[in-house]
């Protein structure tokens, strides 16, 4: 048998290899498009400012105090709650996507990201100014749990006796985006204007009206979401074999389902107490991660939550730059790329998901 | 041991499994036959501790199968199921190397133990290739290395136990052959191998034991020969057959009648 097992070996070190050496060179080339995404982020805007500029404002060297006050107090935070809402939407849709061993599971399809946003806004139009004050805590919190009660629902409804079927997932989330839907319209009803503009803010999403308190809160848990479900890589890749295949190696998988759950809320929920709903990046990101480095969750989590990060920057620019001196929602240019780019993933998976 | 005793699986009202016993040893390649419906698929569930019994009870070495931690579980026996269906782009060896997640050990000792568990399922042709792009037969072929990796034989201090459904169903003739020459040597190298077929010959000429479900009922537990004589074989599969000698010696070979004129069904729903 030996001998028979010694090529097998050496093929299988140098396939691991060839395919480490590919998954770095995708891990740096990811992080550099992210530095040179967030570099144009920072430059970019009504008042441009060049990159050399922007280096100097970060290393507090520059002699540009307008250019530095740009830099550093208006677009820095902007920076980095994109970099943030877009690692924690694309790693939530990575993991929900190896949790349902679906492709199409992304958190803004199946009616998580509403029901975050009908959370929040129950907190701005329902609760209103009496609830100001504790609002930094309450809006994440909030939605958080608008998201949690949609992931449950969709769990619940979507797999039965460990497989999860598309059909169901996707009309559990048209049934959820339809509920979320009234409630949005509801309070769009009975709001008064400054709530509205709020509302808008959160229906079709931006990063510009975050308010800095809601920011700091909704930032740990986007962070913490992130690093948490990094951590369940492993258990997401035995669960591409199945659910019962993964309690047969180990996995205890109703504790992990109810983590990835609770995880992907928590970072859906406070992406969109940040910056409202902005659809598809969980959809879009996975899928180009999973053509570049494979179904290894470990290093489909990292290059999604880079390449998220990234796409929400140049969304965001986008979004600044092409109606100036106005702003775009930066949902609306994430659902205009993410619709077509959804119809073409039905497109080449017809067969398979006709069932 | 594995030891299931006075098994029962209620669904409704429906025993799927009803006061079944039965015992795999280590060393010995336990064959279970049954027709579509008999509870099959639900004791191999029972006995992997994925299904708790509604009554009876199943231990593994002399513990309580509920009581034993999952990862420990794990490192004693591994389950190949019927269907495997992984939809997402992971490699062949990604797939076996997942066989290794109950084990902490180094990367260098994995990567042996996945090339000689693909090595000794055929799966090695398959390193390098995406597993939604092979075949039935192929994913089988992978599934079944990934089991062989999960309880390989690093130390023989413990016993380890292998359980199969329908481990051939997609498999070419050849490939059956291996599959089942393979759960043979583990059986004869200490392991307890539990599997389920539907081809009666592969079954007589390869396992030490079969046991025969029927309707939720073991109707017969036993030597091939002892099992497989033409008047269980008509009880519980409801077919004629011959059992004569194979040419080899190895067992029983069953030869089922076929009628000399088939009457056609199809003449009976007529459109005119």
């Amino acid at each position: 048998m030996t001998a028979a097992i010694l090529p097998a070996a050496a093929r299988l070190t140098s396939a691991h290899t060839r395919r480490q050496r590919r998954r770095l060179a995708v891990v740096a080339g990811a992080a550099f498009t992210l530095a040179l995404a967030a570099i144009a982020g920072l430059a970019a805007g009504a008042v441009a400012i060049p990159p050399g500029a922007v280096l100097a404002a970060l290393a507090g060297v520059g002699n540009d105090a307008v250019a530095a006050a740009v830099v550093v107090d208006l677009r820095l935070p902007r920076v980095l709650t994109g970099c943030l809402v877009g690692a924690a939407l694309a790693v939530a849709g990575a993991a929900m996507q190896g949790l349902f061993r679906n492709p199409l599971a992304d958190p803004g399809l199946v009616g998580v990201s509403s029901g975050a946003a009908l959370g929040a806004v129950f907190v701005i139009v329902v609760l209103g100014d009496a609830a100001a004050p504790s609002r930094p805590l309450l809006l994440p919190f909030a939605a958080f749990l608008g998201a949690l009660l949609a992931t449950v629902v969709i769990q619940r409804l979507a797999t039965f006796d460990g497989r999860t079927t598309t059909a169901m997932l996707l009309l559990a989330g048209i049934a959820i985006n339809a509920i979320a839907g009234a409630g949005l319209g509801l309070a769009a009803f009975f709001s008064t204007d400054q709530q509205l503009r709020d509302l808008t803010f959160w229906t079709l999403g931006s990063l510009a009206g975050t308010d800095l308190r809601v920011l700091w809160t909704a930032a740990f848990a986007m962070l913490a979401a992130v690093l948490g479900l990094a951590l369940f890589g492993r258990v997401l890749d035995a669960c591409l074999l199945g659910e019962r295949e993964a309690a047969h190696l180990g996995v205890d998988v109703e504790r992990s389902k109810l983590m990835l759950i609770a995880l992907v809320a928590l970072g859906t929920g406070a992406a969109v107490a940040a910056a409202g709903i902005i659809g598809f990046v969980g959809l879009v990101v996975p899928h180009l991660a999973r053509l570049l480095v494979g179904a290894d969750h470990r290093w489909l989590m990292v290059v999604s939550a880079l390449l998220g990060a990234a796409l929400l920057l140049v969304a965001d620019i986008a979004a600044r730059l092409i109606v100036l001196p106005a702003e775009l929602p930066i949902g609306i240019l994430t659902s205009a790329l993410g619709g077509p780019f959804f119809l073409a993933l039905l497109l080449a998976n017809r067969r398979r998901f006709a069932v | 041991m594995l030891i299931a005793e006075r098994l029962g699986v209620v669904v409704g009202r429906r025993w799927l499994l009803d006061g079944v016993t039965l015992t795999v040893r280590p060393g010995e390649l336990v064959v279970v036959l049954g027709p579509n419906g008999a509870g099959k698929s639900t004791l191999l569930a029972c006995l992997s501790g994925a299904l708790p019994p509604s009554s009876g009870s199943i231990t593994i070495d002399g513990r309580r199968l509920a009581d034993v931690p999952a990862t420990d579980l794990a490192r004693r026996r591994a389950v190949v199921a019927q269907t495997n269906v992984v939809t997402m782009p992971i490699h062949a060896e990604e797939v076996v190397t997942l066989g290794r997640m109950p084990h902490e050990e180094r990367a260098a000792h994995t990567r042996n133990v996945v090339a000689a568990a693909m090595a000794a399922a055929d799966a090695d042709d398959f390193i390098g290739r995406v597993v939604p792009t092979l075949s039935g037969g192929e994913q089988q072929r992978v599934h079944l290395a990934r089991a062989l990796a999960q309880v390989w034989p690093e130390d023989l201090s413990r016993t380890r136990y292998l359980l199969l459904d329908e481990p051939t169903s997609s498999l070419d003739l050849a490939h059956q052959a291996q599959v089942m020459a393979t759960a043979r040597s583990l059986a004869e190298s200490g392991y307890g191998v539990l599997a389920i077929l539907h081809d009666l010959n592969l079954a007589a000429a390869t396992a030490d034991r079969l046991a025969l479900l029927d309707d939720g009922r073991l109707v017969a537990d036993g030597k091939p020969d002892e099992v497989l004589t033409p008047a269980t074989i008509s009880h519980v599969f409801g077919v004629t057959a011959d059992v004569v000698e194979r040419p080899d010696g190895r067992g029983p070979l069953i030869v089922p009648r076929v009628p000399a004129h088939c009457p056609s069904r199809i003449g009976q729903w007529s459109l005119s």
